[in-house]
């Protein structure tokens, strides 16, 4: 990363904290609200959710100060998302997403396999080759784990097969 | 001797021989974990924790040990012959240890961090069972007060002892207890934060979020870091430490195992900070502190001892109290609150097979971990050359068919899919995941203490203070936290600095 793009990153880690405290704290304190404080000797369900949330609005204005002051050039900082990280975050989270679209209509095989041919390109390590080794390989390992290991009840393929 | 005839029973129970194979396979798995970079003891226990509903309670808290203390045991392993460690705990052992390799002595190296492991881990055990009894008699009289106190204490210690400074440590804590909130209030009945969706009455899962943290986001920084060094291994040579080795590293070992043992109860400590003050206590007594950093087996000796005694010792608060001092320790608790087990002073007598069984299959285990260590150390090293892309396709596989299993349904992975965001989200922000975990499972016990000590005192804040227990864990946690937050200022420059 340049030095440039480092000073003026957009979105610094210490900002992306201070949102995070923000969002969830507010959301925390506004949903806790309506759960019921309670008396003080009968503290209600929205107690603790109100505390937690305050003090997390507290913590990310603490945190919100020094993260401007930084985006305003009077510090530096390192920005919090890189480019590098996209391309397997995507790809993980997709390989994860298609397994949980096909396990149950289609079963364990088929909901593996797309799984492994998506997460195989998050890293550009492996050769073409390789990747039906992998399948084959970590496909007959989870079986034999899950399903004669430990005994699952579950279903390996589409039914009709 | 009441306390022997205890132990005996543990033994009758670690030595059955369903739990004797889920020992050997903990000890064996953690071996292999701590040998690979990029699969630590948090992924590996996270990923099992599904698999271990369908066991019984002993065997599965068992194995889930054994992978644990196993892991600070392989990590040496890499440190010595390859210089690099495989857990961070064992990096400290990388200085002399790798040197040592390097001079050919890598055998001996292995056998003393080996030996010395091993002796730590038997004084760890031993302290568990010793210190269990009058702790938890200690504890038994802890009030509603006292244990919110300390739960207060342990979160701040934790936070305060994180990387990036105690504002985002004290933050990650707390957004845990927020999620930790969902499903029903335990004293109204109260849905709070489940958004109408019925799966998340009973709460978030522990299984998934721990697996969506941990796991999933582990690889996607893994993949973007992965730097391919091809890795040159040395040779091991003879096993056998040389009389000159022996007559350096006893004293080395039995003051590490100290600093260990005391390190790991604290929360937040862990084992990563106990080996690195092991080696510094060495290297300050030591007669020419010179040969530190030139292979010096004092380096080697001690930190690996102290890394093993913390595993041990860092039960000790995490069983009797149930409050985890560090990530792996709160999976730990988790497994147990799977199992319908509370950790805490009434452990030892409810549920006397399960924490006697644990305490003895850890000693069996150290046993295991040295007959497998050092014959097999060729076998391990092989490990080093599994290319990272298998790896994680694999553990990625394991942790959606794994968590899927618990339920049988489909939402449980697209949770898994929110967490590993969350996951990927905390990391990009520099917030501790661990920290999450930890605030995830205190917050509840926060809460239900702290509303019981409320009413107690029909709404007096003051109980938490007039207490004196109560006010030692306060004010412990305050002082930790200004202490923490003073030198924040210096190390938060530091670190902008050199990013």
């Amino acid at each position: 990363m340049s030095d440039d793009s480092r000073r003026r990153a957009v979105v610094s880690s210490d900002m992306l904290a201070a949102v995070l405290f923000l969002a969830i704290g507010a959301a925390s304190v506004l949903l806790g609200w309506s759960y019921g404080l309670g008396s003080t000797s009968q503290l209600g369900a929205g107690a603790m959710p109100v505390i937690v949330g305050c003090a997390l609005i507290a913590l990310g204005a603490a945190q919100l100060v020094p993260a401007l002051g930084a985006l305003r050039g009077a510090g530096t900082s390192s920005a919090a998302f890189q480019r590098g990280e996209l391309r397997p975050l995507m790809l993980i989270l997709g390989a994860v997403f298609a397994f949980a679209l096909l396990i149950a209509p289609l079963g364990l095989v088929p909901a593996l396999i797309v799984q492994i041919a998506i997460a195989w390109y998050a890293q550009d390590g492996g050769k073409r080759w390789e990747m039906f080794g992998a399948m084959a390989a970590v496909t007959g390992i989870i079986i034999l784990i899950f399903k004669y290991g430990l005994g699952l009840p579950l279903r390996l393929l589409p039914a009709g097969f | 001797m009441e306390f022997l005839s205890l132990l005996g029973l543990g033994l009758q129970v670690a030595l059955n021989p369903v739990n004797l194979l889920y020992c050997l396979m903990g000890v064996t798995l953690g071996t292999a974990i701590g040998v690979l970079p990029g699969v630590g003891p948090i992924i590996t226990i996270a990923l099992l924790l599904p698999l271990s509903f369908g066991l019984p309670a002993e065997a599965s808290i068992i194995l889930l040990a054994g992978i644990y203390y196993g892991a600070a045991y392989g990590g040496s392993t890499t440190s010595i012959l390859v210089n690099l460690p495989g857990e961070a705990s064992s990096a400290v052992t990388c200085i002399d240890g790798h040197q040592m390799a390097k001079q050919g002595r890598a055998g001996a190296a292995l056998a003393v961090a080996a030996l010395g492991s091993f002796f730590a881990g038997t004084v760890g055990t031993l302290l568990i069972a010793l210190a269990g009894p009058p702790l938890a008699a200690i504890a038994m009289r802890f009030g509603a007060a006292e244990y919110a106190a300390l739960v207060f204490a342990a979160l701040l210690m934790v936070a305060a002892m994180t990387r990036g400074g105690v504002v985002k440590g004290i933050g990650a804590a707390l957004l845990g207890i927020v999620f930790g909130l969902v499903g029903s209030d335990v004293l109204t009945g109260t849905y709070r934060f489940t958004f109408e969706v019925r799966e998340l009455r009973d709460g978030i899962d522990f299984a998934v979020l721990a697996v969506g943290l941990f796991a999933i986001a582990e690889i996607v920084s893994n993949i973007a870091s992965q730097d391919r060094n091809a890795v040159s291994t040395s040779k091991i040579g003879t096993l056998w430490p040389t009389r000159d080795d022996i007559r350096r590293s006893w004293p080395a070992v039995l003051r590490g195992t100290g600093v260990g043992a005391l390190l790991g109860v604290l929360p937040g400590a862990g084992m990563a900070m106990s080996s690195f003050s092991a080696y510094m206590v060495e290297k300050g007594i030591a007669k020419e502190p010179q040969r530190f950093g030139e292979g010096a087996i004092e380096g080697v000796a001690a930190p690996e001892a102290a890394n093993n005694a913390a595993s041990q010792t860092g039960f000790i608060p995490t069983l009797l109290l149930g409050i985890p001092g560090s990530p792996v320790m709160a999976l730990m608790l988790g497994a147990f609150m799977i199992h319908g087990v509370q950790p805490g002073p009434r452990m030892m007598t409810e549920h006397a097979p399960l924490f006697w069984g644990l305490v003895a299959s850890m000693w069996i285990g150290n046993l295991f971990l040295v007959i497998l260590n050092l014959p097999l150390i060729g076998l391990w090293v092989r490990l080093l050359k599994v290319p990272y892309h298998w790896l994680y396709v694999f553990v990625l596989a394991f942790a959606c068919v794994g968590v899927f299993t618990m339920g049988s349904s489909a939402f449980q992975i697209y949770a898994l899919v929110f967490f590993g965001v969350l996951g990927y989200l905390l990391k990009t922000a520099g917030l501790s995941p661990a920290l999450f975990i930890l605030g995830f499972i205190l917050g509840p016990m926060f809460e239900e203490n702290f509303r019981r000590a409320m009413s107690i005192s029909r709404g007096n804040v003051m109980i938490f203070v007039e207490r004196p227990i109560s006010l030692v864990f306060v004010l412990l946690g305050l002082a930790v936290v200004a202490l923490a937050a003073t030198s924040f200022v210096r190390r938060g420059r530091e670190e902008v600095t050199d990013d």
